[in-house]
């Protein structure tokens, strides 16, 4: 709710450069250990892969790099191949729409919470909950869907759940992006006033109304309350007053890798700075049918989801949908390599991250939930994980492996430890 | 059909206790169904003999064909799933079940088992009543755009939003009762998203994404967001700061003598509020926003800025962005609240002065007076907005945009590239189908002509287009160069190969692939736009047709690959419902041209509905449905339902499109009487019972 100011008086505003914000943190004494925080990505594959360019064949810390993650060569070690992880569909629903909506959900299949979907919130958001008060941003929710018109529903076009039926509308414009990590002041007293009241509003407002049309209440009121713990975390790193190394982009870069890239750019900034520890971003839609270019890849727009339907049958098609993949994990690597050139306490930005690359559907054309294509990187280092990932390895899980076990791992590293997340039967070893 | 989640028994077993004990206190619950003695079986005992007869062989507990258990419905719990009771009236009134080859009951059998099962349905309606309005959730952005124009008293909406295709409206014109032969009409560019604004650089909302067989206004879709949130509020500081906000706003100009600054901050609140918050305010709501204005003024700000401010506290408010009813134990509805219903029903904004007024002398409840509302409302240029944020959805026009047809194959679809973007006929065909919509709006006609219809609208593109340029009268040369792009003629069209929504190129368009036609894409967008009843989703694990087989098919008719594709059991009895409807339309290629061949092969449109005529091409088709209006009316009027109410539609809807149908009939499913029965049926005026399994 800030006036309209010029930018660079906001980014003066911000703390920024190498400044550690966590150091404050830390010295509330909460985490049983010490050092900078913990970040979590989430990128979320549409329409799954080609299993056979993607899995290598070797296990262990000796595996290859097939075709599809050869851009990983650079972070090789920095990386862990997952195979065998799995979800379970369950029924009634279109398979894409769950695929992308489920992904991360801590319901089990076997509840539906969310009409037919089995939508809960999702372990970004679990995440981002329990941190909602040392982060300017409890999460960042990106997509790079640059398709026109309005043609799929949100369940094709979100991944980060608040909970049944409340998702987290994600942002497809790097410009949004930048504003929303840096275009926002302390707010002045008027804004704070303005705040005060509609949370008072709310507040009331809730108590006069039946449970259903509560939750709707409640989703203002939580966002309210989100926004004003975010001005005061503004207010206390407004004395640091440093550049933002990074201008503001004065367009949406029209090659889609650049555009890609510049919303990595945008994350890992916002890591550095702490401006937010979890962040989830889809590399597009599932399904849509609609033809993209992917520069530097082929000479002419190609129909990713027509194209996973030929895949089986049609070895050219295959081999274009592989040539999908690699580009997509060409983008994350970049994003990897780019946090491992951050240094930070005493090595890199990225052994206190964990960026997880996954995708929904396992074969694209079968529409199946097996097999899912499943990739971190980062050493997941962190005030509740003193020990690093054990990274630099293809680790096949036994058939059947629930993905969820990998977000329960994942959950614990973060602190939350919990006996189960959705249908998860063990955590996986990351160690 | 959203589906339901079994109702639980002991609950209503423990309602029916509560009842005994204190009728007096909870008047609503004298309505329940009187379950403590069991589950109700009323209207299922007449049909069990014929259901025996006809259906339990293979819907039995054992056999479950189809996943539906009648015996269970029928013997045991009726309550068990409801939904399958709709899915069952459905099968019936298509004549789809029995299927071919079974004894098939007398037609006397099969309206007996219809009036059973609707006997059942409204004796067992959840909280007893029809089941109602579900509202609370934030504004869309289409809400929130009209009523900030209504509110604030702009000349035109602040954003043209891409559902809005045109960017004047002038031409709409709904109190003649005739649209206008010729219609003028600007209509460039606005298919993309974001927004195009009205005042440059202010923050802009995203789109709200459809439902999953519904649309954008479903309260358990419409969420909100931190992010989101802090959109809302920067779109009205942006606005109300910005320069090009009309400088001579009443509300803000500096008072006069004779009346202090605090004096007229307070008195100009205490109008605006009612009309932002769609009710009276109390006194101490005036209070709370006026402190806003002081503590600016405290600032060391100006007039001005201090009453933008309290009115930007007032735009922040849960009670402006956030639509909530109160909670209504009577049954009824606050008269604002039902006042809202129908402005944002009508019109996806605000109630007007007119309304307001109808609602504080509290006879809206008469059924007289809401008729009277209603039409008078769909009188006024505002019920554009039943086109655009209704029709242009139903007929999914947002999904044209999306499809970007192959320039090699599709040359005509793509206006020679100019400096700028390049331009689509799809901008054009939004449009038509758009015109379409509003004249059976403004004109009262029969929903029918969405079957077929005797006229379209073109321009010189559309017109070159679809090779109908003697259906353009000539403009005159001095009219310019664009001039054919923005003028629009009524066309009296003499082949039925066009006229309707299935013929649109709109629909043509957006249900194909980039490079061909999808027969099975077609036939699923009927299944769900005309007649409601989307296929359900194609299991996981099934290999899909190979979109751009290369192995050898090729030599296969994409009529035979589909149908081969189809030939899989578990595919069959969805495909045998959906895939004759895109075989008809074949003969129109993606972009909605006609053809009769096809890669060299005659194309084969001829095909055959389970349970109704064979039909070839797409004058058959549309004569095949015309021959059983009541199954595309149906389908019509519970879209129309569900958007109205905000929710996905249940089993016990069903009895409430009924009685709207019984209204409609005899008059041929005219759109704006459809509107009328919709708004005075209990549904739309009665408030929810918050027992019930609404989501």
């Amino acid at each position: 709710m800030s006036k309209r100011l010029s930018r660079r008086t906001v980014l003066r505003g911000i703390g920024g450069g190498m400044m550690l914000p966590w150091l404050e943190v830390m010295a509330a004494g909460k985490p049983p250990h010490g050092g900078p925080p913990l970040r979590m990505g989430f990128f979320y594959l549409q329409n799954g892969i080609v299993p056979e360019f993607w899995f290598p064949r070797k296990a262990g810390a000796d595996f290859e790099l097939p075709p599809s993650l050869e851009p990983l060569a650079p972070v090789r070690d920095e990386v862990i191949v997952f195979s065998g992880l799995d979800r379970v569909f369950g029924g009634g629903t279109d398979v894409h729409a769950q695929c992308a909506s489920c992904w991360m959900t801590s319901a089990p299949p076997t509840e539906k919470p969310d009409g037919m979907f089995p939508i809960d919130a999702t372990v970004d958001q679990r995440i981002a909950a329990a941190q909602r008060k040392q982060s300017v941003l409890p999460s960042l929710e990106l997509t790079c869907n640059t398709f026109k018109g309005n043609k799929e529903s949100k369940y094709l076009r979100t991944i980060s759940w608040f909970g049944p039926g409340s998702s987290a509308k994600a942002e497809n414009d790097p410009r949004a992006v930048y504003r929303r990590l840096f275009g926002m002041d302390a707010g002045g007293p008027v804004e704070r006033s303005i705040l005060d009241i509609v949370r008072g509003e709310a507040k009331a407002l809730r108590r006069q109304l039946s449970a259903p049309d509560r939750r709707k209440v409640d989703e203002y009121f939580e966002s309210v309350r989100s926004i004003e713990r975010r001005m005061t975390q503004l207010e206390r790193r407004a004395r640091e007053q440093k550049e933002v190394p990074l201008d503001e982009p004065s367009e949406m870069p029209a090659e889609r890798s650049a555009y890609i890239r510049m919303m990595g750019d945008l994350i890992a900034l916002a890591f550095q700075l702490d401006l937010t520890r979890v962040v989830s971003m889809m590399f597009g839609p599932e399904r849509w049918n609609a033809p993209q270019f992917y520069d530097g890849v082929f000479d002419k727009p190609e129909v990713h989801h027509t194209l996973t339907h030929a895949m089986d049958k049609d070895d050219e098609a295959r081999r274009k949908v592989a040539l999908i993949d690699r580009f997509r994990v060409a983008q994350y690597a970049y994003l990897v390599q780019k946090l491992r050139e951050i240094p930070e306490g005493e090595g890199t930005l990225l052994d206190r991250c964990v960026l997880t690359l996954g995708a929904g559907l396992g074969n694209g054309n079968l529409h199946n939930y097996d097999h899912l294509a499943t990739v971190t990187a980062g050493r997941g280092i962190g005030p509740h994980a003193p020990v690093p990932m054990r990274t630099g390895r293809h680790v096949r899980c036994p058939e059947g492996t629930p993905l969820a076990n990998l977000w329960l791992s994942l959950l614990a590293r973060n602190g939350l430890h919990r006996e189960r997340f959705a249908d998860s039967t063990a955590p996986l070893d990351l160690g | 059909m959203t589906p339901l989640r079994p109702i639980c028994r002991k609950r209503s077993f423990r309602a029916g206790r509560v009842l005994l004990a204190s009728a007096a206190l909870l008047p609503s619950l004298a309505l329940l169904p009187a379950s403590a003695a069991g589950p109700d079986f009323s209207g299922l005992d007449d049909i069990r003999p014929i259901a025996r007869r006809y259906c339990l062989a293979c819907h039995s507990s054992a056999a479950r064909s189809g996943g539906i258990d009648l015996e269970e419905l029928l013997l045991r719990d009726p309550q068990a799933a409801p939904e399958k009771w709709k899915t069952a009236l459905d099968v019936l009134r298509a004549g789809e079940m029995p299927p071919p080859g079974a004894e098939r009951p007398a037609q006397r059998e099969r309206k007996a088992l219809i009036a059973g099962i609707d006997r059942w349905l409204r004796a067992n309606r959840p909280g007893g009543q029809a089941p109602a309005y579900r509202v609370a959730r934030r504004m869309t952005r289409g809400e929130y755009t009209h009523t900030i124009r209504d509110l604030l008293e702009l000349p035109a909406d602040p954003f043209i939003l891409p559902e809005q295709f045109a960017k004047d409206k002038a031409y709409f014109q709904p109190a003649s009762g005739i649209m206008a032969r010729r219609v003028e009409v600007d209509h460039e560019q606005t298919s993309n998203n974001p927004p195009l604004t009205r005042y440059p650089g202010i923050a802009t909302l995203p789109a709200d994404s459809r439902a999953e067989h519904g649309f954008a206004n479903r309260s358990d879709q419409v969420s909100l967001s931190p992010a989101l949130l802090e959109k809302y509020f920067a779109v009205a500081r942006d606005l109300l700061f910005h320069a090009d906000f009309p400088s001579g706003h009443p509300l803000f100009q500096a008072p006069g003598a004779g009346l202090s600054a605090p004096e007229a901050a307070r008195r100009r609140l205490a109008a605006f509020l009612p009309g932002a918050f769609r009710r009276p305010a109390g006194k101490g709501e005036v209070e709370r926003y006026l402190n806003l204005y002081r503590r600016s003024r405290r600032e060391g700000n100006d007039f001005a800025t201090a009453a933008r401010h309290m009115i930007l506290g007032v735009l922040s408010s849960p009670h402006f962005l956030m639509r909530v009813e109160k909670n209504s134990p009577s049954g009824a509805p606050d008269a604002y609240d039902l006042a809202a219903r129908l402005s944002y029903f009508l019109w996806t904004s605000m109630p007007d002065e007119a309304l307001f007024a109808a609602a504080g002398e509290g006879n809206l409840h008469e059924l007289e007076q809401l008729e009277k509302q209603a039409r008078r409302m769909l009188r006024d240029p505002k019920s554009k907005a039943l086109a655009e944020h209704f029709g242009g959805p139903w007929m999914r026009l947002g999904q044209v945009a999306a499809v970007i047809p192959d320039l090699d194959a599709f040359p005509s679809y793509y206006e020679p590239a100019g400096p700028a973007r390049r331009r689509t006929v799809g901008l054009h065909m939004m449009l038509e189908a758009l015109l379409l919509f509003e004249t059976v709006l403004v004109e009262n006609r029969s929903i029918l002509n969405f079957i077929d219809a005797d006229f379209t609208y073109l321009n010189e593109n559309l017109a070159a287009f679809y090779g109908l340029r003697h259906l353009y009268p000539a403009l005159p040369k001095t009219a310019g160069r664009l001039a054919g792009r923005r003028t629009w003629f009524r066309a009296r069209l003499d082949d039925r190969r066009r006229g309707g929504v299935l013929t649109l190129g709109s629909t043509l368009t957006l249900t194909s692939l980039p490079e061909r036609t999808s027969p099975i894409v077609r036939g699923a967008w009927i299944a769900d736009v005309v007649f409601n009843r989307p296929p359900p989703p194609p299991p996981p694990g099934i290999t899909p047709l190979a979109e751009t087989d290369r192995s050898g098919l090729r030599s296969l008719s994409l009529r035979e690959q589909v149908a081969r594709h189809s030939q899989d059991p578990a595919c069959i009895s969805c495909h045998e419902r959906i895939d004759p409807f895109g075989f008809a339309l074949d003969l129109y290629n993606a972009v909605g041209l006609w053809r009769e061949y096809d890669s060299g092969l005659p194309i084969d449109a001829s095909g055959k509905l389970r349970g109704g005529a064979a039909f070839n091409g797409p004058v058959g088709l549309k004569d095949a449905l015309l021959e059983r209006p009541e199954l595309f009316a149906r389908g019509f009027v519970e879209q129309l339902l569900a958007y109205a109410l905000g929710r996905g539609l249940t089993a016990f809807d069903d009895p409430t499109v009924s009685d709207i149908l019984d209204e409609v009939r005899g008059g041929g499913y005219r759109l704006r009487d459809i509107v009328v029965a919709l708004v005075k049926s209990p549904a739309f005026r009665q408030t929810h019972s918050n027992r019930g399994v609404l989501r």
